[in-house]
């Protein structure tokens, strides 16, 4: 990794913002397009709104991991069953738009890093060329 | 030479042209008096002439009656306008108001050297307005018009690019083509969070304007397409809430895997509409299924250490 962010605000709906200008900032810098950043926002987005619905923590914390052809953001610790239940559902031929799906449809990879007493969720979104 | 009451010397012998004295301080006879009206007595021209009269009086003299006389006269002009917005959740009155203000601008700016009719030069400056007023309106806070105003500008450079680049633009594309920072770029974006989705009566540019094109307008050769997705999604949570361009957004992003830029271009609006979009309808999504037990049953995913 060459480049690490950190951030951590309280759990609220209002934090989400800042939340965004930190990916945004990273990301442009990044250079990803307009539509990735776009699939970032929601992710983080979705991911963090479900997160205070479910009262998953009292604060959140981010990271963004700079590597040379992804950004890996890094949210959690959470605790909360709800949300992890959430997390892992198996992809079904079913239409459905859980969380899982959105997750799925926007990131390259998520994956839930299960600790011993609470659960983070990884991110992966690769920067396509710009020939693609 | 003509005086006027004041003693003033015309030295443009600005001759008082016929019917000024129908146009003054009668309601009933304004309203005539417009040109739109095509009045008949006296003839369109002759208010032309009235318009060019009262405009050198003003812009030269001074005179804030011959104004005050012109704000009166056009004031059917902007009626005439704000009742095409009238149906859009404003009062008729706030828009008349509004309107107003884009009269008084434009007889204050006119320039009597460029040979255009007051009407003509009015018109947009209304219009533009009043569109302001619900540009303005549409944002839930406060957002400065600096902002607002990049944000517009993204929208048509986002447009301008992706068919250009052939693919989506990135921070810094957009900041040179916008002639912004990466920053503002940046804040621009996310102060467009607190901008309401528009009507699917507005403008795909967002502003509303009648004479452009509705978003629905836009939408007619998908609708085999929704029915068949609509088939398609009906097990789908809350999906039933949505509309049918929404339910048919959702379903290009998350089921199809087409980017928000491929979905603009497939459904004809921009990409930050498309965002918006998607946005309002996953808040709808999530006040609908905010239960997990509303979510069908599905098997778990292996965790992971």
């Amino acid at each position: 990794m060459s480049e690490r962010v950190h951030l951590e605000v309280p759990a609220t709906v209002a934090s989400l913002s800042p939340i965004r200008m930190v990916v945004g900032g990273v990301g442009a810098r990044f250079d990803l397009s307009l539509d990735d950043l776009e699939d970032l926002y929601l992710a983080v987005g979705e991911l963090l709104r479900v997160a205070a619905e479910l009262g998953a923590a009292a604060t959140y914390g981010m990271m963004i991991d700079v590597a040379s052809d992804r950004l890996i953001v890094t949210v959690g610790p959470f605790r909360s069953p709800a949300l992890l239940a959430r997390l892992r559902v198996e992809p079904t031929t079913e239409l459905c738009l859980d969380l899982c799906q959105l997750l799925d449809g926007v990131l390259d990879s998520f994956t839930v890093r299960q600790g011993e007493a609470d659960f983070s969720v990884e991110m992966i979104k690769r920067r396509q060329t710009k020939e693609t | 030479m003509t005086a006027d009451d004041h003693g003033h010397t015309d030295p443009l012998d600005l001759e008082m042209p016929p019917g000024q004295a129908q146009v003054t301080g009668d309601e009933g006879v304004v309203e005539d008096a417009h040109p739109d009206a095509q009045a008949t007595s006296p003839g369109k021209d002759e208010y032309e002439k009235l318009d060019q009269y009262l405009l050198r009086r003003y812009h030269i003299y001074g005179d804030r009656q011959a104004r005050e006389q012109l704000i009166t006269m056009y004031l059917p002009l902007v009626r005439s306008l704000a009742r095409r917005y009238a149906s859009r959740g404003e009062h008729f009155d706030d828009l008349v108001q509004v309107g107003a203000i884009g009269l008084i601008k434009a007889i204050d700016r006119f320039d009597l050297e460029r040979g255009v009719e007051l009407t003509t030069y009015a018109t947009p400056n209304i219009v533009g307005e009043i569109k302001r007023y619900f540009r303005d309106k549409g944002w839930s806070v406060r957002v400065p018009r600096g902002l607002q105003e990049l944000n517009i500008r993204l929208n048509k450079v986002v447009d301008e690019l992706v068919p250009k680049l052939q693919r989506s633009p990135t921070i810094n594309e957009l900041a040179e083509a916008a002639n912004a920072t990466p920053e503002e770029v940046l804040e621009a974006l996310e102060s467009s969070q607190a901008y309401n989705s528009v009507s699917l009566q507005a403008s795909p540019n967002g502003e509303g304007g009648e004479e452009d094109a509705a978003l629905i307008d836009y939408l007619g050769g998908e609708e085999a397409a929704y029915d068949t997705m609509e088939d398609r999604t009906t097990l789908a949570p809350g999906f039933a809430k949505l509309d049918k361009r929404e339910r048919y957004i959702l379903h290009l992003r998350f089921f199809e895997g087409l980017t928000q830029s491929q979905i603009a271009a497939r459904v004809g609006i921009s990409q930050m509409h498309v965002s918006r979009l998607i946005r309002r309808s996953l808040e709808r999504l999530r006040e609908e299924i905010g239960d997990v037990e509303q979510l069908p049953d599905r098997a778990p995913r292996e965790p992971e250490s």
